[in-house]
């Protein structure tokens, strides 16, 4: 699928649930409303939703969250959804915040889920548990390990926080790498209404660079995912994105578009505008299904609206956790 | 070291302002551009202006002591 900017749209990530059993500060409020259950699309209409996707286009799928894993039946979603690898489908992945990947892991692996992004903030037990209001580190590096023990490529994902990890960016790093796992650091950013001021928290990525080149030289990697990463190879051989969420720098080659666990779709993270593709596919016309996201996508935004301001920052009301993670 | 970022500047990086320790071995105005540039490339562009404590440079100036430094984009004529 080409949008009306000429850009190629190969990747969807896919959210299968709100629902998730932490409740990171910057990601939801700790009393999160979710959504009644008849609001979100049965397994057999993801399946649907996103072999119509793979059908017009769609190379790369992500399945996010909320927690993948939390979700009933996701492994027989993901064994269904595998059908599709090698015939349209090159990549099927997923992010998840590794607290059951122990116990999924040799499943996802056997249904070809050939990568995982795998949310880690702190290595702390204590930092950790704060972050995700309960969480149990112990249990999400059990699960890191299962991942790799199955042949799966894991990458971390650490949200850059000011007053929670700062200070951890190269251990976490020296973490992955010893384990052979990619790292990726993120700018927090304006998703929804959280308690957490998002200006304390928030770190500029090049003050996380500063401090992982004082430990490392790192050389720039050609690494074009179509998002808001840069990549560099750490002398010692580890892999590290830098990801400027906020910036609009990358929206130019930008190659994805989301839909949520509601058959929401959104052609852009930052913006608004949405097409009730629940609607379409309820309606039981698959032909109205695939104009629905033909004429979308053609109308993808050039760019998003971010901004990161004191008094007046400008984001999106839907939690992070609504949109997938 | 703050860096403040106006015009299209601020919508590019989506802040206007980032609080930011520099490395040891930046020392001058053009070198903190290609090291902020590494995650704003918008800033690459040469005809962004740097000011340091609202002096305008022209070419790569010290930053030793300088509080802020300011990235103007640049100025259409007519």
């Amino acid at each position: 699928m080409i949008d009306g900017h000429t850009r190629s749209i190969t990747y969807l990530r896919l959210s299968v649930t709100d629902r998730c059993d932490l409740r990171c500060a910057y990601c939801m409020p700790e009393r999160m409303e979710f959504l009644p259950r008849s609001e979100v699309l049965s397994l057999a209409e993801l399946d649907a939703l996103a072999s119509a996707f793979i059908g017009m286009g769609i190379t790369k799928l992500r399945l996010t969250g909320g927690e993948p894993l939390v979700r009933k039946g996701f492994i027989d979603l993901v064994a269904g959804l595998s059908r599709h690898l090698g015939d349209g489908l090159d990549e099927l992945v997923m992010t998840t915040n590794g607290t059951r990947l122990a116990e999924y892991a040799d499943a996802l692996a056997r249904h070809g889920v050939s990568r995982v992004n795998v949310s880690i903030d702190s290595l702390d037990p204590a930092t950790y548990a704060r972050i995700t209001r309960g969480g149990d580190i112990a249990r999400v590096i059990a699960g890191v390990d299962a991942a790799i023990d199955a042949g799966i490529a894991v990458k971390i994902n650490v949200v850059a926080l000011a007053n929670d990890n700062l200070d951890e960016v190269v251990a976490l790093a020296d973490w992955a790498h010893q384990r052979g796992a990619a790292i990726s650091f993120i700018e927090v950013m304006p998703l929804g209404d959280v308690e957490a001021s998002r200006i304390d928290q928030h770190v500029p990525m090049c003050e996380v660079r500063r401090r992982l080149s004082e430990r490392w030289s790192l050389a720039p990697l050609a690494l074009d995912t179509g998002g808001p990463a840069r990549y560099v190879r750490t002398d010692a051989g580890g892999t590290i994105g830098l990801i400027t969420p906020l910036s609009d720098n990358f929206c130019g080659s930008c190659n994805r578009v989301l839909v949520t666990c509601t058959g929401q779709l959104y052609l852009c993270l930052g913006q608004d505008a949405r097409v009730d593709l629940r609607a379409m596919l309820r309606s039981g016309d698959p032909a109205a299904l695939e104009a629905a996201i033909a004429r979308a996508v053609r109308n993808k935004p050039l760019a998003h609206d971010f901004l990161i301001a004191p008094q007046r920052t400008q984001g999106v009301a839907r939690h992070m956790s609504v949109t997938g993670g | 070291m703050r860096l403040t970022f106006f015009g299209r500047l601020r919508d590019a990086i989506g802040a206007d302002v980032i609080d930011c320790s520099i490395p040891a071995n930046i020392v001058d105005s053009e070198a903190l551009r290609t090291w902020i540039g590494q995650e704003y490339p918008a800033l690459l562009d040469p005809n962004v202006r740097i000011a340091l404590d609202d002096v305008l440079t022209a070419g790569p100036a010290p930053i030793a002591g300088v509080a802020e430094a300011a990235f103007l984009p640049p100025v259409s004529g007519g």
